[in-house]
């Protein structure tokens, strides 16, 4: 499994700059990697361009050999959520609803469902937040709404997970928590990438790749 | 379970459109009225034109005004003169049919909860209430005698009916008019002495001219091919000795005509500047709600809903929405509209014939597709708009 940005150009209609410029990144699987740089250097933008929901002015995004901005929006639909999963920077929350039917209804499966069900908790208990289940969002923390927002964002197994700052604003040990999770996942030959201001992150990931101004200027190889 | 849920659901939706549903119950209200009363407008004329089945009216001189309003509004009012018009009338050259027809007096009844009005007509010669009578007993009886009854007299629990302590049978039952003729009570002439008699007796109160035998009330003429109008009227100039006053029923269907279709003009007007001015007010306000809306639909889309099925999915919850509030906007014309059907009658100074139950569905139904089908117009494009923004541009809170 690969994926890969090929010389993407992304530029905000307001912004005079690009704000990523010609980049080109490669990802195989059991990757775990971290896009560190300073604020407003683009991190958020590169992560949206690789997981298919911000279309770049320039340059593809190929996975599987599969160029996810030409496909129909129905084809690209199908990869989303099944095969490559985005959590926002921001928690999501759909606030009419429990955390099991914000982790289900997106994906048009029937609160009612046992089989799903069964499978969301099952990943809420592996985050440690299976008893707020039947909560409404706005009763739970912001480390466990972070935590809600990644186990919806695996629910269905998929091979890539990016995650926008997972661990900002939450607590060592919670942050751990999300972390070793992720871990995991990398193990099982998922390819994970994250954004984060986090240097205590470094020590999960086989890549950093550094930004500034929409540019990659650095690659480091870390030993896990 | 599964109640509940639908339920849960409903009211989420409802909630996700607080606003437009205001607007469509609004809107569902109007269209609804509108097309109430235009019906109801058009069925009073319609049926009018039914029971004016005559060229001329001939009645006492100083009651055409009475005769007018009881042709328009079936209010019943008492003008006599003598018998003998109708015979002279009878002989004219040029009558093809005529018909008299004597209204004693409204008074209540031992039948029916409410005053009958108790109208004597000709059975051999009438040509006027027998197209509109709705079902006719054909069970031939001779030993009671028959009648012709309105709509509102009850007739369900036997066919016979008591009246001053005598059993009629019913010969007939009048189709709807929404007025009063619809608790009239039609003897045969031949019963005018045995009738007042009774009813006498019961303590109504007849005036002198009452009890008189040879009196009517108004002659009905249809008048032969080739024969003008003002052919007869001359002859009554000529040969009737009492005055009169001639009432042309087809001049006040005319008439009514030419205000029920200005009155429809303006029903029409209403709805349409009221439609478009809602119209737009609902695209503006699914604007609005598609926008804040628009992390919910990205939260769909980066979960593999693809952009048809997002727009779908809001817009079938657009669709309950709009049905709920049309039905809502229905119902308050139903409680409104339906039970002030004679006040508006006579607001417009029109017949008003209200539907009835089944009317009232078909209406309800109609108001509930055009709201809903408008709903969809008003809603497609904000949503479609909305549904296609690039996920990340659309999850982006502030200062991210
Ligand atoms: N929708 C947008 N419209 C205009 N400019 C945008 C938009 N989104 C991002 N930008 C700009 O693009 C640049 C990069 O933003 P991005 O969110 O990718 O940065 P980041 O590295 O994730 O920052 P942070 O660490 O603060 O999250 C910023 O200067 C930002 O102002
Ligand atoms: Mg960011």
């Amino acid at each position: 499994m690969k994926l890969s940005v090929q010389n993407a150009f992304v530029k905000y209609k307001n912004k005079k700059n690009n704000t990523l410029e010609d980049v080109s990144l490669d990802f195989s699987s059991g990757e775990f990697v971290a896009v560190m740089g300073p604020s407003g250097s683009g991190k958020s933008t590169l992560l949206a361009c690789m997981s298919g929901i911000l279309k770049p002015h320039h340059g593809k995004v190929i996975w599987n050999d599969k160029s996810i901005y030409e496909l129909k929006d129905k084809e690209l639909s199908q990869i989303h959520g099944k095969e490559i999963s985005y959590v926002s920077q921001s928690n999501i929350f759909l606030k009419e609803y429990t955390i099991n039917e914000n982790i289900l209804l997106p994906y048009n499966i029937d609160i009612r469902n046992k089989e799903w069900l069964e499978k969301a908790k099952s990943i809420l208990e592996k985050f440690r937040i299976n008893q707020l289940g039947n909560n409404y969002p706005e009763q739970l923390s912001g480390g466990e709404l972070k935590r809600a927002s990644i186990a919806r964002a695996i629910l269905m197994s998929p091979k890539v997970i990016i995650a926008d700052e997972p661990t900002t604003g939450l607590d060592k040990e919670t942050a751990g928590i999300i972390l070793d999770y992720l871990d995991k996942l990398a193990q099982k030959e998922k390819i994970v990438i994250i954004a984060t201001h986090d240097e205590n992150v470094k020590k999960y990931c086989n890549n950093v790749y550094n930004i500034e101004k929409g540019k990659v200027i650095r690659k480091t190889y870390h030993e896990r | 379970m599964f109640k509940q849920n639908v339920f849960r659901k409903v009211k989420i939706d409802v909630l996700h459109n607080k606003f437009s549903i205001v607007i469509v119950v609004i809107f569902a209200f109007l269209i609804f009225s509108g097309s109430v009363i235009n019906n109801s407008l058009r069925n009073g004329i319609n049926n009018m034109e039914k029971r004016l089945g005559a060229d001329i009216i001939i009645v006492p001189a100083g009651s055409k005004e009475n005769a007018e309003n009881m042709l328009l509004e079936g209010q019943r009012s008492t003008f006599y003169f003598d018998r003998k018009v109708f015979d002279t009338i009878s002989k004219f050259e040029g009558v093809s049919e005529v018909t008299e027809q004597c209204f004693l007096k409204s008074m209540s009844a031992d039948c029916c909860s409410s005053e009958v009005s108790i109208v004597f007509y000709d059975p051999d010669k009438d040509f006027i209430l027998a197209p509109w009578i709705g079902n006719i007993n054909q069970k031939k009886d001779t030993e009671s005698k028959k009648i012709i009854v309105g709509y509102n007299v009850d007739v369900s629990k036997e066919l016979g009916i008591m009246l001053f302590g005598k059993k009629y049978e019913i010969a007939g039952q009048m189709a709807k008019t929404g007025t009063s003729l619809d608790d009239s009570v039609y003897f045969s002439f031949d019963e005018m002495k045995d009738v007042c008699k009774r009813a006498e007796e019961k303590g109504a109160f007849l005036t002198d001219i009452q009890k008189k035998e040879n009196i009517i009330s108004s002659v009905y003429i249809n008048i032969k091919d080739g024969y003008k109008v003002t052919d007869i009227v001359r002859q009554c100039h000529n040969e009737l000795e009492e005055d009169f006053d001639t009432v042309f029923p087809k001049e006040l269907t005319k008439a009514l005509s030419k205000s029920y279709i200005n009155i429809l003009k303006l029903i029409n007007i209403i709805l349409f500047t009221g439609g478009t001015f809602l119209m737009l007010i609902l695209a503006l306000v699914n604007i609005i709600s598609m926008n804040q809306r628009k992390r919910e639909i990205a939260l769909y889309r980066i979960n593999g809903n693809s952009v048809r099925r997002v727009s779908f999915r809001i817009l079938s919850e657009i669709i309950l929405v709009n049905i709920i509030g049309a039905f809502v906007g229905c119902g308050i014309g139903i409680l409104v509209i339906i039970p002030f059907g004679n006040y508006i009658g006579t607001l417009f100074d029109m017949p008003y014939l209200g539907p009835d139950f089944i009317g009232i569905i078909i209406l309800t139904i109609k108001a509930i597709a055009i709201i809903t089908l408008l709903g969809v117009v008003a809603s497609c494009n904000p949503i479609y708009k909305v549904c296609k923004i690039e996920p990340y541009l659309a999850l982006r809170k502030e200062g991210e």
